[in-house]
């Protein structure tokens, strides 16, 4: 959608007809849904949520002033009702993330190691498991990271206008986050490979 | 590799298309010699790949239950408590039921009001069902279409006890603002319908093929035949049911996608 076009829908809400509103919802809600989807872990929460974001912005449009896309307007309108909703809801549960219940404990994720590529649907499936899993095992700020740049794909220019903070400020703390979503993945957390049999794996031959 | 630590951000940054070509030459050239930050860059890209992929499409009813709720700012601005909302609910009903009256007592027989089995519009499954004992998922029929001039008493009665099995059900499946508004909002076409039934849950495969009339509070509602209805009543589908003709062909038919139990302050 055309910033024109978009300003000429919001023209119209403002002059009296709501059903303007719809194709902006349409044309954004699969991404305010993956949004809320991902930060709340649930999608009857999720559900609510993105709903609630699209009442709350029709009913403040008028105070949209057009310096920035709606989308993102939109998307941080959003995002904060997602954090704000994770602050209320306060529970941060410990996820297994891995299967070492079986005493399969070296069968870990192994994102590390450098063979792993999910190739079958059933490590495919079990990654995404688990991602979910670390996910929802990371506080609300680094997930909103994830969330946004792999997620909602949205670049650092775009990340750093939505949460206002600097450029720079976005590339570490999403650096940070992946970081910490990789250890969380890969279970023991010592991801770079102080642990020795992983090292020795990923040694001499590699280059 | 002491300095790894830096190049987890030039990995990030490369790995999205942020970096300059020197960076990414200094990248290349680190991991040539690293395995550890090659195999953290490889992690990186197996996850967010993954991410990438793990897009969910929105259920059709989040868009429209978002244009009904900016359309009816008013109604769904009901009391708060969920009794308090069964017994708007509840008056609501009634309103239907001495709305209807002048045309049911005009048109129609006592016979036919004492031989339930009309009001589905379908032989021995109406039987069955109106004979079954009362299923949670199935309330008694409005007692205003057990009509009411000769018998007034009946109606005070009956609406209690009308007010009474659907506060027994209470649970989930209490009629709340937006049950309440469906039934608003079919006032004028009562003579047109059988009833109102709610489903909760998935949309049931009778109904698969239809187009939803409209989208309401969330729920998507279906014009469907008697028989349609007689034969999803007789599976159990419907949590609520609210009869407002016992002459007509056709019902409407709301499916909500889940439970609405709680009325928004």
């Amino acid at each position: 959608m055309t910033r024109d076009k978009e300003a000429e829908l919001i023209a119209a809400v403002l002059a009296g007809d709501p059903n303007a509103f719809e194709p902006l919802v349409t044309e954004h809600q699969t991404r305010i849904y993956n949004l809320a989807l991902r930060m709340t872990g649930n999608p009857d929460d999720a559900f609510d949520l993105s709903q609630d974001a699209f009442i709350k912005a029709y009913e403040s449009l008028k105070d949209f002033r057009g310096d920035c896309a709606f989308g993102s307007w939109l998307y941080r309108l959003a995002s904060n009702m997602c954090i704000d909703f994770l602050r209320k809801a306060k529970k941060r549960r410990t996820v297994p993330l891995t299967q070492s219940d079986d005493g399969e404990g070296e069968r870990e994720l192994e994102i590390a190691d450098t063979r792993f590529s999910p190739e079958t649907e059933l490590e495919r499936s079990e990654l995404r498991r688990a991602i979910e899993a670390g996910l929802e095992a990371m506080p609300p700020a680094a997930r909103q990271m994830i969330v946004m740049r792999d997620v909602s794909g949205l670049s650092y220019a775009q990340i750093a206008e939505i949460l206002n903070v600097e450029l720079g400020t976005v590339k570490s703390r999403i650096s940070r986050a992946r970081t910490r979503l990789v250890k969380l993945l890969s279970g023991d957390g010592t991801f770079h490979g102080s642990d020795s049999s992983k090292e020795r794996k990923e040694g001499a031959g590699h280059a | 590799m002491p300095d790894c630590n830096n190049y987890e951000m030039l990995i990030s940054a490369v790995l999205d298309g942020e970096a300059t070509e020197a960076e990414r030459d200094v990248l290349q050239r680190h991991m040539a010699n690293c395995a550890s930050c090659a195999a953290l860059y490889r992690a990186y890209a197996a996850v967010n790949g993954e991410l990438k992929n793990m897009e969910v499409t929105p259920p059709d009813t989040l868009a429209a239950g978002v244009m009904y709720k900016i359309k009816h700012t008013g109604k769904k601005r009901f009391a708060v408590g969920r009794f308090t909302a069964l017994a708007a609910a509840a008056a609501v009903v009634i309103l239907v039921g001495s709305y209807v009256l002048p045309g049911f007592g005009a048109s129609k027989s006592t016979d036919k009001v004492e031989a339930p089995e009309m009001y589905l519009g379908a032989g021995a499954e109406a039987d069955r069902v109106m004979n079954e004992p009362a299923a949670p998922a199935e309330p008694p029929p409005m007692p205003t279409l057990a009509p009411a001039p000769d018998q007034p008493a009946a109606e005070p009665e009956g609406d209690n006890s009308m007010t009474a099995s659907m506060m027994s059900e209470g649970g989930a499946y209490g009629v709340s603002r937006g049950h309440a508004g469906i039934v608003m909002d079919g006032l004028e076409k009562t003579e047109d319908w059988l009833g109102v039934y709610i489903v909760i849950g998935q949309t049931p495969e009778a109904l698969a093929d239809l187009e939803p009339l409209a989208m309401e509070d969330g729920g998507a509602r279906y014009e469907a035949e008697g028989s349609v209805i007689a034969a999803m009543e007789a599976e159990g589908l419907f949590s609520e049911v609210i009869y407002l003709n016992d002459s007509a062909e056709k019902g409407v038919v709301v499916v909500y996608p889940k439970e609405i139990t709680e009325v928004e302050p």
